[in-house]
C-alpha cells in the first residue's frame, strides 16, 4: 500500500480514469481506508470545480479589428507566402505526396500478393546458374553448387512488382520434413515445385512406385521442392538441396550435386536415380 | 463537423496570405484565446496584447501549422510560450500586491466578466469574490501549475491534449494537477 502523499499525488489521474488497473485498485483501496485521502479527493473536486466555474471574460470591443490593423502592417516578409520554405512546400510537397502515394500503392498492392497465400505455379527445371565448382575430398569427386531459381508464376505479368534496387527479398525457409535417397523412379534430372495435392500424388506414383502410400502433406500450409538428380551409374553420385529461399516471385533452392572422381568407374555400377525432397512452408 | 471544415478552407487560404479569411479565423477563435489570456495574466489589459499577439505570431506562422493538431490546440501552444517569455522578460506574471489588484479587478469586474443571468445580488456577490480569490490564486502559481489547471479546467483541455501542448507525460501533467489542486482548495477555504 502507498503512502498517502504518492496517493493524492495519483488523484487527478485516477479520476481522469488515467491509471492502469492495479494502480486505480491501489487508489480506490486507499480511498476507502484512509479518510483523509478520501476528503481530500472531494475537496479537490470542488477546487477543480471553481476553477471550471470561472467565468469568460468579456472581450474587448475592438479585438478582431485590431488584430486585422496589425496583421496588415506586416511586412512583406513577415507574411505566409513570403517565405521561401513556404514556396518550395507549396510546389514539392503535393508533388512528392503524389510520388509517394502512387509508391505505396504499388507497396500496397506487393504486400497483398506477398501475404496471400500464393497460388504458386509449378515450374521445371527453370532459370539454373552454376555458382561454384568443387573438386576435393579422397575420392577427387566434384561438387556442383547450383542455386535453381523456381518461377512462381509461370505469368511474369501476375508477378508482383519489385523495384530495382529494392531488390527481390528473400527468406529462408526451414525445411519441416524431407526424404533423401539414391533409389527414384524419376530418371530424369529435374527441379520441381510442387503446390498441390495433385501434382503431389502424381510425382510420388512416379518416384515411389503406383503402389506406394502417399505421404501427407497440407497443401494450404505447406509446398514441396523435389530435386533429382537423373540417373546415374555407380556409387558417389548424390544430391542435396542445402537451402531454400523464398521470395514474393520465385523460389531460389541451392543444390548440391556431388559426382565421383576418376578413380570410380562411374558407367559400370548399378544405375543410382539420387534425389532430395523437401517440404516447406509456403507463406 | 460544418465549423471544421471551415476553420480548414480558412486555414487553407490564410497559408496563401488571405487576410480575410485569417481574420475569419481570428473572429471564430478570439473569445477563447483571450480568456486563455486573460487567466495566464490575470490582468485585462495584459491579456489583450498577449491575445493579440497570439493572432498576429499565428498569421506569420501559419506556414508551419501542419494541422495535426487543431487550430486551437496551436493557438493555446503560441499563446503558453509567448506568455513564458513574456513572464521572464518582461515579469508580467510578477503580479502586483494582492491588495491593488483586487481593488483593480473590483473595478472592472462588472464589465468584464459575463456572470450567468437569474443570480441575486449577494450571489453576485458571493460568486464575485469567489472568482476574485480563485483567479488570485491562480496568478500566485508558478507557471507550470498555473498552465496545468487553467489548460485543464478552464479550457477542457484533456490530459493528453495538455501533455502535447507542455511538452510532458500525462502521468506528469496528472500530478501536477492533484498537487495544485490541494493547494488551491486550502487557499479556498472559508468561500
Amino acid at each position: 500500500m502507498r503512502d498517502c502523499k504518492k496517493i493524492e499525488d495519483l488523484l487527478v489521474l485516477y479520476g481522469e480514469g488515467k491509471l492502469n488497473a492495479k494502480l486505480a485498485s491501489e487508489v480506490k483501496e486507499h480511498l476507502e481506508i484512509c479518510p483523509g485521502c478520501s476528503d481530500l479527493a472531494g475537496k479537490i473536486l470542488q477546487a477543480a470545480s471553481a476553477v471550471k466555474n470561472l467565468p469568460k471574460v468579456k472581450l474587448p470591443d475592438n479585438f478582431v479589428s485590431e488584430v486585422r490593423a496589425k496583421v496588415d502592417e506586416l511586412n512583406e516578409n513577415e507574411q505566409p507566402l513570403s517565405k521561401p520554405w513556404l514556396s518550395f512546400n507549396k510546389i514539392f510537397i503535393p508533388a512528392f505526396g503524389f510520388a509517394a502515394a502512387v509508391m505505396l500503392a504499388v507497396f500496397s498492392i506487393n504486400y497483398v500478393f506477398v501475404n496471400k497465400n500464393i497460388p504458386v505455379t509449378p515450374r521445371h527445371n527453370a532459370v539454373v546458374k552454376q555458382i561454384q565448382t568443387l573438386a576435393s575430398g579422397k575420392n577427387n569427386e566434384t561438387q556442383v553448387v547450383k542455386v535453381i531459381e523456381l518461377a512462381k508464376y509461370t505469368n511474369p505479368d501476375e508477378a508482383p512488382v519489385v523495384f530495382r534496387g529494392a531488390g527481390n527479398k528473400y527468406e529462408n525457409k526451414m525445411i519441416l520434413k524431407q526424404w533423401k535417397g539414391l533409389k527414384s523412379g524419376v530418371k530424369e534430372s529435374e527441379t520441381l515445385l510442387i503446390t498441390s495435392q495433385n501434382q503431389w500424388d502424381v510425382l510420388w506414383k512416379k518416384h515411389a512406385g503406383p503402389a506406394a502410400v502417399i505421404p501427407e502433406i497440407d497443401f494450404n500450409k505447406s509446398i514441396v521442392v523435389a530435386a533429382f538428380m537423373g540417373e546415374k551409374h555407380g556409387p558417389g553420385s548424390d544430391i542435396t538441396i542445402k537451402k531454400v529461399e523464398d521470395s514474393p516471385r520465385d523460389i531460389n533452392i541451392e543444390v548440391v550435386e556431388t559426382t565421383p572422381g576418376n578413380r570410380r568407374p562411374a558407367a559400370t555400377g548399378q544405375p543410382i536415380q539420387p534425389y532430395h525432397i523437401v517440404v516447406i512452408n509456403r507463406d | 463537423m460544418e465549423d471544421l471544415r471551415r476553420e480548414s478552407e480558412l486555414v487553407a487560404l490564410s497559408r496563401q496570405g488571405d487576410k480575410d479569411a485569417f481574420t475569419g479565423l481570428v473572429q471564430m477563435h478570439a473569445q477563447r484565446v483571450f480568456n486563455l489570456c486573460y487567466r495566464f495574466c490575470g490582468n485585462y489589459d495584459q491579456a489583450n496584447d498577449l491575445a493579440q499577439d497570439v493572432f498576429v505570431q499565428a498569421f506569420k506562422n501559419i506556414g508551419k501549422f501542419n494541422q495535426k493538431a487543431s487550430f486551437a490546440t496551436w493557438t493555446h501552444r503560441i499563446a503558453m510560450n509567448l506568455w513564458l517569455n513574456k513572464v521572464k522578460r518582461n515579469k508580467i506574471a510578477s503580479f502586483v500586491p494582492l491588495e491593488k489588484q483586487k481593488d483593480d479587478e473590483d473595478e472592472k469586474k462588472s464589465m468584464i466578466e459575463i456572470l450567468p443571468d437569474g443570480l441575486t445580488p449577494e450571489q453576485i456577490a458571493q460568486k464575485n469574490d469567489l472568482n476574485a480569490k480563485v483567479q488570485q490564486a491562480l496568478g500566485l502559481l508558478n507557471e507550470d501549475y498555473r498552465t496545468a489547471i487553467v489548460l485543464k479546467y478552464v479550457e477542457d483541455k484533456s490530459l493528453e491534449e495538455i501533455a502535447v501542448i507542455c511538452n510532458c507525460t500525462v502521468g506528469t501533467i496528472g500530478s501536477r494537477l492533484s498537487r495544485v489542486l490541494k493547494e488551491l482548495q486550502k487557499y479556498l477555504e472559508g468561500y
